[in-house]
């Protein structure tokens, strides 16, 4: 527990919630700026942004994204924006393997050639506390509030996609968080319940697999390949088992008690799963579940669209989603959803700034979330408990119960180093390669020389 | 290149020509040929030799590429002190060594085999040699998705027709025991190739005076194979393999799209484990290092060739 208050404490999200409600005032305060500036401005309270006005006609803006279905669909409603405000928008998308190389690279010349750019949440601490993003606070005090609406982003997600150290960054785009797929009608006739603790998915998966494995449909199907998918698929078990990669003193913990069953845990679901899950990531898990193969599917929510493609689905109207397990504590159950998202921020070296805000308003707000939203869901709360969406979006109430409740990983400047060797060791385990207890001691040494190496815990 | 020159039986029969030639010339155009030599110099300069100084020079220092208010930090050697204290460093070098051997073993096994009756084919020769050159043509990239639909477990098609005869069906990409030879079977299949074509020209360039005169005293195929073509063809192979083998110590492009390393580092190789360093954890200092520690570790390996096939001709 204390683990998990030092990270929340760490995101800034107590910080946040102040500031929010300093941001929906006149004064920027809170965003650091000199007091005479904020007040010289909050006399003027002109609003400049939101408005889709010509301001900045004839200027150009490079986005680059990550390649998933949201980037896509935000490009194709980009002409209407375009027409309305005179901005040219061109894209990059790009897969996440090559994403932040290449973002990185770019950004390096200091020349102000990407001018919003996709930041993974646990990049933030690379992005923004190094230097790379810019502060939009300024810009927030200068936007039309009923457009922008800060406080109708659910606050977890603000906090950990797009807030370093109690400053704003840019806003939420493509949101995710675990979940549990499970497919009703294999329940139903099984009369089945869907797991609400580790040891019931265990379970449930065995007497599933046991009697529906020579049809060809396995227990459940799950991300093995080594990789950041792994290791957000362990931090469900992992954190809600209590542990967490490092203690308040960046003391890697993964040799405790959490550590080792979490990832012995994950390791003994492997008979009940889906041939080939070891090397499946996440688009061959998600195919899985879709043709049918697996009775339950521990993945992020943002697959779901896949499970309603009338193209491609086996098993459309034959599944639901739900929270992720839990380890029991009492009556209640400890869960602890593995949370992941996307910042679209604005370069620090941007030439365009005033015009890339406008986009970011326009991108993210409330009307585009909704035209966007059969790519994906959005961080406002007024879209996701939208009667009307969440009749299309199941998940979407299972969403609004577990955002605020999710762990997020790490956001320190070092945790892509961290995040590789948490990956390779776990692998290890779930192979064989290595003893769990072996592997994560031996991983423990390898985290501490990585967080010393980058100035924590030394 | 030595060796290419060296082997070149018609060199000698040239030299003498030119010689006339060029001491006629030779002195008073010197400046003209300074003139001439100076685009390569440059060229040189800029693409190849400062590159590599500043590249050595990054490796002894330290430097977070990611922090924009980062600078280059000093360590000397400290960079090359902590490679060899690092245990996935050794673990990559002991798999990228696995890999090379067999790896090249292999397509030089195949290349020799296939290239040896390919020289007997009389029908479809440029047919046949144009699709050789397809897997060669294709980006690693695309060899390594195909690849990896067909080892996909459930649905791809290997384990499909492995299955329909009743054989096992591994996870070829997924488990320890497979991982590492899955990718090296993908290696195989795009470069056993390029053997083939380097052996099959070398073959049909071979004296044909040596085989009529073996066959005179009695000498049996394989008799001839061994004490004729093996040793007409070594500097061929020597060459041959040492392309390989340099090749092969940079393989990426497969273990990226295929493994990305694992299961567990089972196939991270060094050049793999050196894009993590560079682009993944935007130490460039330490990446920088790792790069020249392969390449002294290619150079070593390069010349130790070279001088064994040297000194056994010597020895002839």
């Amino acid at each position: 527990m204390r683990d998990r208050q030092d990270v929340v404490s760490q995101l800034g999200y107590r910080g946040t919630r102040r500031q929010l409600l300093k941001g929906a005032g006149a004064l920027g305060l809170a965003a650091g700026l000199g007091a005479s500036r904020s007040l010289g401005r909050a006399a003027a309270q002109e609003v400049r942004f939101g408005k889709l006005s010509k301001e900045w006609d004839g200027a150009t803006l490079n986005v680059s994204l990550v390649a998933e279905p949201r980037s896509d669909a935000i490009q194709k409603l980009t002409p209407a924006f375009t027409e309305a405000t005179g901005i040219t928008v061109n894209y990059t998308i790009l897969p996440y393997p090559n994403l932040e190389e290449k973002q990185l690279t770019a950004l390096t010349q200091q020349t102000g050639e990407q001018d919003l750019i996709h930041v993974d949440c646990v990049w933030m601490g690379q992005y923004a506390g190094q230097g790379w993003l810019y502060p939009v606070q300024e810009f927030v005090d200068q936007t039309d509030p009923a457009v922008l609406d800060l406080e109708d982003f659910m606050p977890r997600v603000l906090a950990e996609q797009s807030m370093w150290e109690d400053k704003l960054y840019g806003l939420p785009f493509i949101n995710a968080v675990f979940a549990l797929y499970y497919r009703t009608d294999i329940f139903n006739e099984m009369g089945l319940e869907p797991p609400q603790t580790w040891d019931e998915l265990a379970a449930t998966a065995k007497t599933i697999h046991e009697a529906k494995s020579a049809d060809g449909v396995a227990g459940l199907t799950l991300m093995g390949r080594r990789g950041v998918q792994l290791l957000c698929t362990h931090l469900n078990v992992f954190g809600s088992m209590g542990g967490y990669y490092y203690d308040e003193n960046y003391k890697p913990t993964m040799a405790s008690e959490a550590g080792i069953n979490s990832i012995e845990y994950l390791k003994s679901l492997l008979p009940y799963a889906v041939e080939g899950a070891l090397s499946n990531d996440y688009d061959e898990t998600a195919a899985a579940f879709q043709q049918g193969l697996a009775a339950m599917n521990l993945q992020w929510q943002n697959a779901a669209p896949q499970f309603v493609d009338p193209d491609a689905s086996k098993i459309i109207g034959k599944w639901n989603i739900t929270q992720v397990p839990g380890v029991a504590d009492g009556n209640a159950i400890k869960r602890t959803p593995t949370f992941g998202g996307w910042n679209l921020g604005i370069s620090a070296d941007s030439q365009n700034k005033d015009a890339a805000w406008e986009y970011l308003v326009w991108a993210t707000s409330k009307p585009i979330e909704i035209e966007l939203a059969p790519s994906g869901p959005g961080a406002r709360r007024s879209t996701l408990s939208d009667p009307e969406l969440q009749k299309t979006y199941i998940e979407y109430s299972m969403m609004l119960e577990t955002l605020d409740s999710a762990l997020g990983r790490p956001r320190i400047p070092v945790w892509p180093q961290m995040n590789d060797a948490i990956a390779a060791s776990l692998s290890e385990v779930m192979v064989g390669q290595t003893d769990a207890k072996d592997a994560m001691t031996a991983l423990d040494g390898q985290l501490a020389d990585i967080l010393q190496g980058g100035g924590f815990g030394v | 290149m030595q060796i290419t020159s060296e082997s070149r039986v018609d060199k000698h029969v040239i030299e003498p020509a030119r010689e006339p030639l060029h001491s006629r010339q030779a002195a008073p155009r010197l400046p003209a040929a300074l003139v001439l030599l100076l685009p390569t110099v440059v060229v040189l300069l800029l693409l190849t030799i400062y590159p590599t100084i500043y590249s050595f020079s990054l490796s002894l220092n330290e430097w977070n590429m990611s922090n924009r208010l980062a600078t280059w930090n000093f360590v000397g050697l400290g960079n090359y002190v902590a490679i060899l204290r690092d245990a996935r460093f050794w673990n990559a070098a002991q798999i990228t060594g696995t890999f090379i051997l067999g790896t090249v073993t292999a397509q030089l096994l195949l290349g020799l085999g296939i290239a040896l009756l390919l020289q007997r084919q009389v029908v479809a020769q440029g047919f046949v040699r144009t699709a050789l050159l397809l897997p060669m043509m294709t980006t690693p990239v695309v060899v390594g998705l195909i690849w990896r639909f067909m080892y996909n477990p459930t649905q791809g098609i290997l384990n499909y027709l492995l299955g329909s005869v009743g054989l096992p069906t591994p996870n070829w990409l997924g488990s320890l025991k497979t991982g590492l030879i899955s990718v090296m079977i993908a290696d195989i299949w795009e470069w056993t190739p390029f053997m083939i074509l380097i052996l099959l020209a070398a073959l049909q360039t071979l004296p044909q005076e040596p085989f009529e005169a073996a066959a005179i005293d009695g000498a049996n195929a394989w008799q001839a194979f061994t004490h004729i073509t093996l040793p007409l063809l070594r500097p061929t192979i020597v060459v041959a393999v040492l392309l390989r083998v340099i090749d092969s110590f940079k393989t990426f492009d497969l273990v990226y799209v295929l493994t990305n390393g694992g299961p567990g580092t089972s196939t991270e190789t060094l050049s793999f484990y050196t894009y993590k360093w560079g682009f993944k954890f935007f130490q460039m200092g330490y990446a920088a290092a790792l790069s020249f520690v392969m390449l002294i570790m290619v150079v070593i390996f390069a010349n130790l060739l070279i001088l064994t096939s040297t000194r056994k001709r010597g020895a002839e």
